[in-house]
């Protein structure tokens, strides 16, 4: 028993030191693992769309129209339009899994930076950016989605500009913060001392200090932008029709709710399981990372 | 303190002139100009070039946003009240006064006659939730804060992270189906009339449950960190080792300290239950204030759009400065001169 005692004991010592790299850490959080489980179920969905053998997802089946319950031919029914609902809320994982991050990077890069400038330059950088800053954040989230793409129209374009400016500033204010404790650090003077240019500095010594937490920013980010694009899609301003969108599709189909519940339970399931990937996956990867 | 308060009670004013010429600006981009939305559809294309001429419509946008400022204060008429334009637009309260948000086009009511109502609705909706969620919120986040990754605390954590996933629409169309269509025991409407059937009462049920589910899970969450970090002060284990029982530690000494930042949580949660409530008060048909941003804003009816942003931000900032005021009250170490 003895003898077989020691290798056990290199073999944890080795689990240890590469659990001491960050990502690695994650798998021993149980809930971070059901994140990823989830959230890496409908990127997987989403990419094998093409190939599943699915039903098209924008095409009427006439026959179930009358008849709109998970059948052979339609595992989870059909729409009030007679269209496959499996076939829908997987293309429409390709659509939320495309729109939401490629927003919430545009929103990281534009908040970073603003970040970077008020808390590394201070003085009227500072305070233009953070008055800035205030006034989008005074107004509730939702209503500076409602009105962008009330008035500029609902596209992937005009979804990513309207998550930058809602989030963009409070991801300022997080990196702002981080900088400010960060930049007293003696590397920083050293990396000054040695002359180096600023945007060095920023990128190479600051920006990777402030990874972690920023990382699990964006993962939060990510679920948020899901559900804003879902409740978008429920209120008429989503992406437009035939694109499936899941908010979408609950709302084409709530009026029925009565008389059709799943056409509705089935997106919002969706989406909620999605949404708890993500927060999931962030509240174990803040966990793992704890300084 | 009295300089804390001027510099602070200016800096709001500001931030409500510029988020209203943000939204200014931002609804320039609508098609259909305003002399449109006044005259409805049937309105020959000559009648309305004449009003917006009349309206001087085609004015550069900082003139336009000057005017309207100006009918805000009182300063000046408000235009569509004007009889030579034939709209018969006639508000009660006269066309010059202190705080005149100007004619609701899609309403065909001086926005003054909708908003305030829609407004008490929504804060009955969102008072109710709100003292729901303080409580809950509360001792969840007491609770899983006590002992930092303990069984407890991942349990409730958990539990908390699965209820912010839910969105308003999606607990609406769970709640519905549960207790509408499964076992109908609550009104899936909440029309604020009984002619469903139902009494009044009853029709707060779902709409807040929704309003809590979204909400909650995220303060308490707040609360918890806040906890942790005064569970992990000196104080706590001198209390601790001076042989002090639990319930003493946790309700003498943790408690009151955790509660300081949290507060402040808790009053910026007024900013985003407005945001709630748009999706609830449209899943329930609540005559509320969301609804009215959301029917405004689809419609391009400015003039509510503008009175209904300059509301929300205005109660953000000022739970913001009652935010900063309580924290200053709360923590002796936080005062500013």
């Amino acid at each position: 028993m003895a003898a077989l005692d020691i290798p056990d004991a290199v073999q944890v010592a080795r689990i240890k030191r590469q659990a001491r790299s960050n990502w690695m850490r994650i798998f021993y959080s149980r809930t971070a693992l059901i994140g990823l489980f989830l959230v890496t179920f409908w990127v997987a969905a989403a990419l094998l769309a093409p190939v599943l053998p699915l039903p098209s997802p924008t095409d009427s089946d006439v026959m179930a129209m009358g008849n709109p319950y998970p059948s052979a031919a339609h595992w989870l029914g059909t729409d009030i339009l007679g269209r496959d609902i499996l076939a829908r809320l997987i293309f429409g994982a390709r659509t939320v899994l495309s729109v939401a991050p490629l927003s919430v990077a545009v929103a990281m890069i534009v908040g970073i930076t603003m970040g970077m400038l008020a808390g590394y330059y201070g003085g009227w950088i500072d305070t233009v950016i953070s008055r800035f800053s205030d006034i989008i954040l005074a107004f509730p989230v939702l209503v500076i989605y409602v009105i962008l793409i009330a008035n500029i129209g609902p596209s992937v374009t005009n979804i990513v500009i309207a998550t930058t400016i809602a989030s963009a500033p409070g991801i300022g204010r997080i990196t702002r913060g981080l900088v400010l404790g960060l930049k007293e650090q003696e590397y920083i003077a050293a990396a000054r001392l040695r002359a180096e240019n600023t945007l060095y500095i920023m990128l190479v010594e600051l920006l990777p200090n402030c990874r972690s937490m920023l990382i699990v920013d964006a993962c939060l980010r990510i679920g948020y932008t899901i559900i804003t694009i879902g409740i978008l899609g429920f209120l008429g301003l989503g992406l437009p029709p035939p694109n499936p969108d899941w908010g979408g599709m609950v709302k084409e189909s709530v009026t029925v709710l009565n008389v059709w519940p799943l056409m509705s339970l089935i997106p919002s399931a969706a989406l909620v399981s999605l949404v708890l990937g993500f927060n999931l996956l962030a509240d174990g990867m803040r966990e793992a990372w704890k300084p | 303190m009295v300089k804390f308060l001027l510099n602070r009670l200016a800096m709001m004013l500001l931030t409500m002139l510029c988020a209203s010429f943000l939204v200014f600006a931002v609804c320039e981009y609508t098609p259909g100009s305003v002399a449109r939305k006044s005259l409805g559809p049937f309105a020959t294309q000559q009648q309305v070039d004449l009003l917006t001429a009349k309206l001087k419509a085609n004015d550069p946008l900082v003139v336009r946003y000057g005017r309207w400022l100006g009918v805000l204060v009182g300063a000046i008429p408000d235009p569509l009240q004007d009889p030579s334009t034939g709209l018969n637009f006639k508000d009660p309260r006269g066309s010059q006064y202190f705080g005149n948000f100007g004619y609701s086009t899609l309403n065909k009511l001086p926005v003054n006659d909708v908003i305030w109502n829609r407004l008490g609705n929504t804060a009955i909706l969102a008072g109710l939730a709100f003292l729901l969620i303080v409580p809950l919120s509360i001792i969840f986040g007491i609770l899983s804060g006590l002992k930092e990754g303990g069984p407890l605390d991942r349990t409730l954590s958990v539990i908390c992270i699965t209820f912010t996933s839910i969105p308003e629409f999606a607990s609406g169309v769970f709640l519905v189906t549960l207790f509408v269509i499964l076992w109908p025991i609550l009104p899936g409407t909440s029309p604020l009339n009984s002619d469903g059937g139902w009494a009044i009462p009853y029709q707060f049920v779902l709409p807040v449950a929704v309003l809590v589910i979204y909400d909650f899970g995220y303060v308490a969450r707040m609360i918890r960190v806040s906890m942790i970090a005064v569970m992990e002060r000196p104080y706590i284990r001198t209390a601790v080792l001076k042989g002090m029982s639990t319930r003493r530690v946790i309700l003498g000494h943790a408690l009151r300290n955790a509660m300081i930042a949290p507060f402040t949580v808790l009053l910026l949660q007024i900013n985003f239950l407005i945001s709630g409530v748009v999706v609830t008060e449209l899943v329930f048909a609540y005559p509320g204030f969301g609804r009215l941003i959301l029917e405004a804003s689809l419609f391009g009816d400015i003039s509510t759009l503008e009175a209904a942003t300059l509301i929300t931000v205005a109660i953000a900032v000022v739970t913001q400065l009652l935010g900063d005021l309580g924290y200053m009250l709360l923590d002796p170490r936080i005062r500013v001169r």
